[in-house]
């Protein structure tokens, strides 16, 4: 028994590059991408975890493997069920309590829908046998419930009559409307304007509180993480490298690339400017992974020992994992040294 | 304190209008503001509140359906709002230069990167040499803080925090006075916008020009620039140095958007949205154009344009909670 | 009961509002405008000329041999006499048939080869793909003239010969445009909702390429047109059936260009080349309006 909603254990997601028809054919050796490389993660029912990490991290990959979206190899649990993906009962039931909210409100949605067709398709898809009148009074419901009232007026336009804001609070409801206990949100606010990012994140968070939903947020924004997440997990290279209650982020966060992140976090108050560290290049392909530590090329402090060993995910301090030799390092000091 | 810099860029009482098939969108409005020599001013606000149209008036770049309506646009006291294409071409890259939004993604892709600056060189100095125009190359990448051995890379072998340093050293090709930048860091990873910021800050060391960054995020702004014009639906509501504007916003609608991004050294609490969104400017609101998701509207801001306020240090406000007072 | 059908009325009145709004942009265009006149044009010659003009290919000698053109007729007569303007008028019909004939045959296999290989994908689409390469590589009209030579001249065999060749643009078009729409986000959602490939070709594939496969058709339209006037012209159309090719035909083995008689082949060639032309401004325009990108340029 345990209070975990999903579970991942040693969670792979690898994509075989097409090297072209030859080499396809005669190349005995196979390449990848390891997209995703061997993560643990638990969220628990009502928590919010981020996952935060550059371009190429490998973060939404995690996202969609967990939503059974992109072939995966290692373990996944939802609800204490390990996935049972031959099971067309098992799916339908984790398809309706496990949903996702995509990143570009401007592509999520078909242009060729009505709002209302929209809306509904989740739950026509999902809970068969709704009489007409029933999908109808969800589909306002839910509309309502993200924002767009009264939902009556938007049953019948297309997304293109509506700003950015409205087309996400759409996508949004085309989530809620199956009312799900899990989601994977998908940098849902990353192409929209300040004054209107705040809406989508309260809304998410109004969801949680009201139907306990847990949410695995995707971004690149860890300030936004740190504000509305109970839990974060740093992704480097298809690797979690430090996870830990969101207060780590302003505190105590331990692993070098997190420390960079922090420091070099854009920071509107102008009191607070602190010393920044920059890291050097920009972040291997994944088809080709360093040895040892993957972060080491590119690690202020990286030893020999980096090099060579791989560093597992330890607890350092109550519920905050690293995976790092040298965790005790605060980076601030090293550089002042130099 | 700014009285006695020089000013680079004197704009006054700009508007620049849009003729669409269902009418003028007015995008800018009576926008006034001046750059100094070497300082850098930061414009934000959100998409569609005429940020990017206020730069590219100043180039003399507005699309074809664009014009000037009004007003003026000083640069060393030329005049520059009636210039002709011809006279425009002049002055644009020679005296004001600009890395555009996503143009990192807008090399193109069959062409070395090297014979893509040359490209900007020699369109204004038609008479430089290969070998001069090589040094030039050689020295912009070390400016930028390129590897000068890659000058005959092509895009593709470049990745995209170092394009835009390519971008950024295109600007400078021909040593602009002014350099805008619109949104140099937006769709860069966190460390690589941390790398271009320090090269921002790096160049203005090295390199006396004045600049403008364009940018949504409030914290580039504060983090590169020297003051900030604050600008919603095609007006500039508040003008200050960053500590002003950041630390005494005297704006409701600054104030909400700097409450809008959370501060990871502040307290954790929810960020607040401003209801509603940004107006048509087809049909603009009348009074001040912010008072239909302003929470302190009063009745005057129905119908009055707000005047600019000043509070002393170059620090403007156009509300009427200061007792603007119109056609005194 | 009356809930479902009020959804539907509503979802109707906004469908019939759009459909309005398109017919209005495409009548502001004057190309397309045009166009349509032209074909209107046509097709009531096709279908309204015959009740009023009475022609037979089989009736010679109602005139001089190879006149020029008169008051009785007014193109002129062919080499057994025969009124070249009723062959002409008799002719429309016959070439709208095949045109559009071919043009479904063509577009219907056309789209099913490049809706499954663009959304299937991987083997399937790589099999489909080099029969469309093999197709497209050799010539379409030695491969029509084969064919048509083989089953029989009639008009089913040519209009089925036409579809079964003229398929290979459109199944490359169709399948580049659903490879793209394949990576969109509400396709990912789609699947992430549990719906099946069918489901999604069906509701969210079909109907972002249809705008593409509507424009297609009317292309294809003129195409097809076109092989069926070559193969005529070539000797390998139908020959109990009037059509234009057939009078270029005539016109061709009988030296009529060489004795000067323009009267014989230029009428036919000027009709073909309007009806063309009509199709392609039709086609035109609604490029124009379904890719706003072009749009006022």
């Amino acid at each position: 028994m345990s209070n975990n909603i999903v579970e991942a254990k040693n969670l792979k997601v690898y994509f075989k590059i097409r090297q072209g028809l030859i080499k396809d054919i005669f190349s005995k050796k196979e390449r990848y991408v390891k997209a995703v490389d061997g993560i643990d993660l638990g969220i628990k029912k009502g928590e919010i975890v981020s996952l935060v990490g550059e371009s190429g991290s490998g973060k939404t990959t995690t996202g969609r493997a967990i939503l059974n979206l992109v072939h995966h190899e290692g373990l996944l649990k939802f609800d204490d069920e390990i996935y049972d993906l031959k099971n067309r009962k098992w799916l339908s039931s984790f398809r309706k309590r496990a949903q996702m909210i995509f990143q570009d409100p401007y592509q999520s949605l078909n242009p060729k829908y009505m709002i209302i067709d929209a809306v509904s398709e989740p739950l026509r898809m999902i809970e068969k046998n709704l009489s007409e009148s029933e999908i109808k009074e969800r589909t306002i419901q839910a509309l309502e419930f993200a924002g767009l009232k009264p939902g009556e007026d938007y049953l019948y336009r297309y997304p293109h009559e509506l700003s950015g804001g409205q087309r996400q609070r759409v996508a949004i409801a085309t989530v809620f409307v199956v009312s799900p206990n899990f989601i994977v949100a998908d940098e849902p606010v990353s192409m929209l304007d300040a004054s209107i990012r705040a809406d989508i994140v309260n809304l998410m968070y109004e969801m949680k509180e009201q139907k306990g939903t847990s949410y695995l947020f995707i971004t690149h924004d860890l300030s936004l993480a740190w504000l509305i997440s109970d839990r974060i997990a740093i992704m480097y290279l298809g690797k979690i490298v430090e996870i830990g209650p969101s207060e780590i982020i302003s505190g105590n966060c331990r692993h070098p690339y997190t420390q960079a992140l922090v420091s070099v976090l854009a920071n509107v108050d102008v009191d607070n400017k602190r010393q920044k560290i920059v890291l050097k290049g920009e972040t291997p392909s994944p088809t080709n992974i360093p040895t040892g530590c993957r972060f080491h090329p590119r690690c202020p402090i990286a030893k020999d020992k980096c090099t060579k060993e791989e560093p597992q995910l330890t607890e350092i301090e109550k519920n905050q994992f690293v995976a790092c030799h040298y965790p005790e390092v605060i980076l601030r000091f090293v550089d002042e040294k130099k | 304190m700014s009285e006695n810099k020089k000013k680079a860029l004197e704009v006054r009482d700009l508007n620049v209008f849009f003729k669409i098939s269902t009418g003028t969108v007015r995008a800018v409005e009576n926008v006034d503001f001046d750059l100094y020599e070497g300082e850098s001013l930061g414009l934000v606000g959100e998409s569609g509140c005429g940020k990017t149209t206020t730069a590219l008036s100043t180039m003399g770049m507005l699309p074809d359906n664009g014009y000037i309506d009004n007003g003026s646009i000083k640069y060393d006291n030329k005049e520059l709002a009636n210039n002709s294409e011809a006279e425009w071409q002049l002055y644009r890259w020679n005296d004001i230069a600009m890395v555009f939004q996503g143009a990192m993604n807008a090399l193109n892709p069959v062409k070395k990167i090297s014979f893509q600056i040359a490209e900007a060189i020699s369109l204004h100095y038609p008479k430089a040499k290969d070998d001069e125009i090589k040094k030039r190359i050689i020295e912009l990448f070390k400016l930028v803080g390129l590897d000068s051995s890659r000058i005959d890379d092509y895009p593709h072998e470049f990745s995209g925090g170092m394009r835009q340093r390519v971008m950024i050293a295109m600007a400078l090709a021909c040593n602009p006075r002014i350099l805008i930048a619109d949104e140099p860091t937006t769709a860069l990873d966190v460390m690589i916008q941390a790398q271009i910021i320090d090269l921002i800050n790096e160049l203005r060391k090295k390199i006396s020009m004045s600049m403008i960054i364009i940018t949504h995020d409030l914290s580039i702004i504060s983090e590169t620039c020297d003051r900030i014009a604050v600008m919603y639906a095609g007006n500039i509501v508040e003008l200050g140095t960053v500590r002003d504007v950041i630390k005494n916003s005297k704006h409701p609608y600054t104030q909400k958007l700097i409450g809008a991004f959370p501060n990871i050294y502040g307290e954790k609490k929810r960020i607040e949205s401003i209801p509603g969104t940004p107006p048509n400017l087809l049909d603009p609101p009348s009074g001040c154009r912010f008072h239909l998701r302003c929470s302190e509207a009063k009745q005057i801001c129905k119908t009055e344009v707000p005047k600019s306020v000043d509070f002393g240090n170059g620090h403007y406000v156009a509300c009427h909670l200061y007792g603007g007072v119109t056609n005194e | 009961m009356s809930n479902l059908n009020k959804i539907r009325r509503e979802k109707y009145e906004v469908r019939k509002r759009n459909f309005k709004q398109f017919i209005k942009t495409f009548f502001n265009n004057k190309i397309g405008t045009l166009g349509f006149i032209m074909l209107m044009f046509f097709v009531v010659v096709a279908y309204v000329g015959p009740n009023f003009y009475h022609y037979s290919p089989v009736e010679v000698s109602k005139g001089a041999l190879l006149a020029p053109p008169t008051e009785g007729f007014i193109f002129g007569t062919d080499h057994l006499g025969r009124d070249i303007f009723g062959a002409i008028i008799y002719g429309t019909k016959t070439s709208l048939i095949v045109g559009f004939s071919g043009a479904l045959i063509s577009i219907f296999i056309g789209s099913t080869i490049g809706l499954s290989a663009g959304f299937v994908g991987g083997g399937l689409d790589n099999v489909l793909m080099r029969i469309t390469d093999g197709m497209m590589v050799l010539p379409k009209l030695a491969l029509i003239m084969v064919v048509s030579a083989v089953l029989g001249t009639n008009i089913r065999n040519i209009i089925l010969v036409i579809g079964l060749t003229g398929w290979t643009g459109t199944a490359r078009l169709v399948r580049a445009q659903a490879l793209s729409l394949r990576e969109r986000p509400y396709i990912e959602r789609a699947r992430s909702i549990g719906a099946s490939k069918f489901y999604i070709v069906y509701k969210h594939i079909l109907p972002n390429v249809f705008p593409v496969i509507f424009a297609q058709t009317i292309l294809a339209t003129s195409s097809a047109i076109l092989s069926e006037t070559s193969l005529s012209f070539l000797g390998l159309g139908d020959p109990l059936s009037v059509s234009w090719g057939q009078v270029l035909n005539g016109a061709f083995v009988n030296g009529a260009v060489s004795v000067g008689a323009w009267w014989y082949f230029v009428p036919a060639g000027a009709a073909i080349v309007l009806m063309v032309l009509s199709f392609t401004f039709i086609g035109y325009s609604f490029d124009e309006i379904l890719n706003p990108k072009l749009r006022g340029r």
